[in-house]
């Protein structure tokens, strides 16, 4: 495993070494501080900011090269996490903001949908990580998402809630209303076809190597609001979405389809990990 | 080629069909509209002075009663701009009953539900769609009716119509000159106006059957009902779509044969009923200008103009607030029948003020 840490110089950077912390990884595991100045005058601090993380990342075991390049923050993680086929990029982020975005949150959310290796996005990270929310949009590339981010979570061994958010009403009286009020366990008893998908998303889930408890949870409203509504339980540490863009869509579709997981990065009170979908893994799945 | 022939034959006879619909809507459009305005203009004082809708508040609460009465919105629209072109009612007033059709309508389909629920065939969360579909149209109308009615005091807008119709003279003096002689000559005074509804009524009927089909499975539409688009693309396709159905509840029923399960989420309801409320006035625009009416051009074009704005502004600053509000709304009205009933109830009292008022 490859993992890049990124820096800007804030504090909040650190909360991505501080993340990793969490994850009970080998200590020889090949580890890269990258910091991007912007100025000049960001330089200085960015050095105390590396010295501070590469302390951290030593306390841990590992033994991290440091690399430090002045430019655009998001494209000189993408040039590098491109040049290094990295297994896991993980940025630090501030708390949830408003309407304002700290630079980290908006290069977080530019790199989610750009990156091709899983992007952790650290943030208020606990001393112990309780749980860990992992959303399904029961749509094909969530195979991808429970695939490669049960991989991931699995080594945190922490128990995790499966949670797929059923938005939807009845177009007229003469919809079948049943699908739209099942909890999570009605709904695999049932078959029906978010039922279905559950048990199919914790089966591949098991598969990614996670031996901790899964939960499945079926929670019918809006999106964004029902996953804010679940991450209220101050035991969840980590939310794990898939990233925006998917496999097999048209750009067209892609630029139509609303950007659920950006608003999620902005507003998750705790660390996301965004798996993005490979067009090729998922091909050969299918 | 001879067995090409009939093939190719079949395949244009729906095309056909739906044309002759189409244009029997169309004369049966400009018919009632011809025999409204003659008869209107007897109208007035019954109006003004019987039943007293003198004022754009009670215009309204006519608006509304009248589409509840006919069960739909558009025929009473159209009938609020032979009013306004017959002088019955001034541009407030026309524009106030337009915005009272619309409510009206959407009353209808939630009230059409109820008696549904009460006969027991569905629970009261399957009138969300109905409930919502009023929500929009009430949280959107009545603040856009604010801002239009205003524009159209200070006469911001009346150029608009003018500018529209140009110099031309009324599309329907020259078209129906010789109708118009005979309806004169043949029908006494009285039955005019309730001659022009029913061929009203029955033009938007006609008009349904000359509709594309755009039921067939497999559109793109249909992924509506499971993924997520952004609220500008389903606002757009709502405009779209109602633009050709030209009613809203058509509209949002033409979606129900294309998701697999008769289903919409909310987060994408919401802005095609905002896009849907905007297009649904094209056949109201369409009989300002059939009418030669400037003014009624203005009031039309005013009052789409302000609902879009209303529209836009909800979707691009406060969406996620509103939606949350009117999901919250939804799901209580539509969580019991003694919430379903007290709303309507509710509704049914604003009505009564409206045109007591």
């Amino acid at each position: 495993m490859n993992l890049l840490i990124c820096t800007d110089g804030s504090q909040d950077s650190l909360q991505a070494a501080e993340f990793l912390r969490l994850l009970h990884l080998p200590p020889d595991m090949a580890a890269t501080m990258l910091a991007v100045a912007d100025s000049s005058r960001r330089a200085e601090r960015l050095q105390a900011c590396l010295s501070e993380m590469q302390q951290m990342l030593e306390a841990q075991g590992f033994h991290p090269e440091r690399l430090l390049r002045r430019g655009h923050l998001s494209k000189e993680i993408l040039e590098q996490a491109e040049a290094g086929h990295y297994d896991l990029v993980a940025i630090g982020a501030p708390e949830r903001q408003g309407l304002m975005r700290n630079r980290l949150t908006s290069t977080a959310s530019d790199l989610s949908d750009r990156l091709r290796a899983p992007l952790l996005i650290a943030r208020h990270v606990p001393p112990r990580l309780g749980r860990v929310l992992i959303c399904t949009s029961a749509e094909r590339p969530a195979r991808e998402t429970m695939r490669r981010g049960g991989a991931l979570v699995s080594l945190l061994g922490a128990p995790a809630t499966l949670v797929h958010v059923m938005s939807q009403m009845a177009l007229d009286v003469h919809s079948p209303q049943e699908d739209l009020i099942l909890t999570a366990e009605q709904a695999i008893a049932r078959g029906s076809q978010e039922g279905k998908h559950l048990v199919e998303a914790t089966r591949w889930l098991r598969e990614a190597g996670m031996a901790a408890e899964i939960t499945p949870r079926l929670r019918h409203g809006l999106v964004v609001e029902e996953i804010l509504g679940e991450l209220e339980d101050p035991e969840f540490g980590l939310l794990v979405l898939g990233a925006h863009s998917a496999a097999g869509r048209g750009r067209l579709l892609e630029a139509l389809l609303d950007d659920i997981t950006e608003q999620l990065i902005a507003t998750s009170p705790c660390s996301v990990l965004v798996v993005w979908h490979d067009p090729q893994v998922h091909a050969a799945d299918l | 080629m001879g067995a090409t022939s009939p093939r190719r034959a079949i395949r244009i006879a729906p095309f056909a069909v739906r044309l002759a619909y189409l244009l029997a809507a169309l004369a049966l459009f400009v018919l009632s509209l011809e025999s409204l305005r003659l008869g209107a203009r007897p109208l007035v004082p019954f109006i003004r002075e019987k039943i007293s809708i003198d004022n754009p508040v009670n215009a309204l609460g006519f608006g509304w009663l009248f589409a509840m009465a006919v069960l739909s919105g558009s025929p009473v629209a159209a009938t609020a701009m032979t009013f306004l072109d017959a002088g019955v009612l001034n541009g407030q007033e026309a524009q106030a009953m337009i915005v009272g059709s619309r409510l009206g309508a959407s009353f209808v389909v939630l009230f059409l539900g109820l008696v549904y629920v009460i006969r027991g065939h569905r629970s009261e969360s399957s009138l969300a769609a109905g409930v919502l579909s009023l929500l929009v149209t009430q949280t959107t109308y009545l603040p856009a009716a604010v801002v239009a009615s205003f524009a159209l005091s200070r006469g911001w807008t009346e150029g608009w119509g003018v500018g529209v119709l140009g110099s031309a003279s009324s599309v329907l003096d020259r078209l129906l000159g010789p109708v118009t002689g005979l309806l004169n000559a043949r029908v006494p005074s009285w039955g005019l106006f309730p001659l022009g509804l029913i061929l009203l009524l029955l033009s938007f009927s006609v008009l349904d059957r000359s509709l594309p089909d755009l039921r067939r499975p497999g559109s793109r539409f249909g992924d509506l009902s499971h993924l997520l688009f952004r609220p500008a693309v389903t606002f757009a396709l709502g405009a779209g779509i109602t633009l050709i159905s030209l009613s809203v509840t058509v509209s949002l029923s033409l979606l129900v044969p294309l998701s697999a399960r008769g289903y919409i989420r909310k987060e994408n309801a919401i802005p095609y009923i905002m896009g849907a409320n905007v297009t649904t006035l094209v056949d109201t625009l369409f009989a300002a200008a059939l009418l030669g009416s400037p003014l009624g051009i203005s009031v039309v074009l005013t009052l789409m103009v302000g609902v879009c704005l209303v529209s836009l502004v909800i979707l691009l600053v406060v969406f996620r607030p509103y939606v949350r509000l009117l999901v919250g709304l939804t799901n209580w009205i539509a969580g019991g029948r003694r919430n379903l009933v007290l709303f309507l109830g509710l509704l049914a009292a604003a009505l009564i003020t409206l045109i007591l008022r």
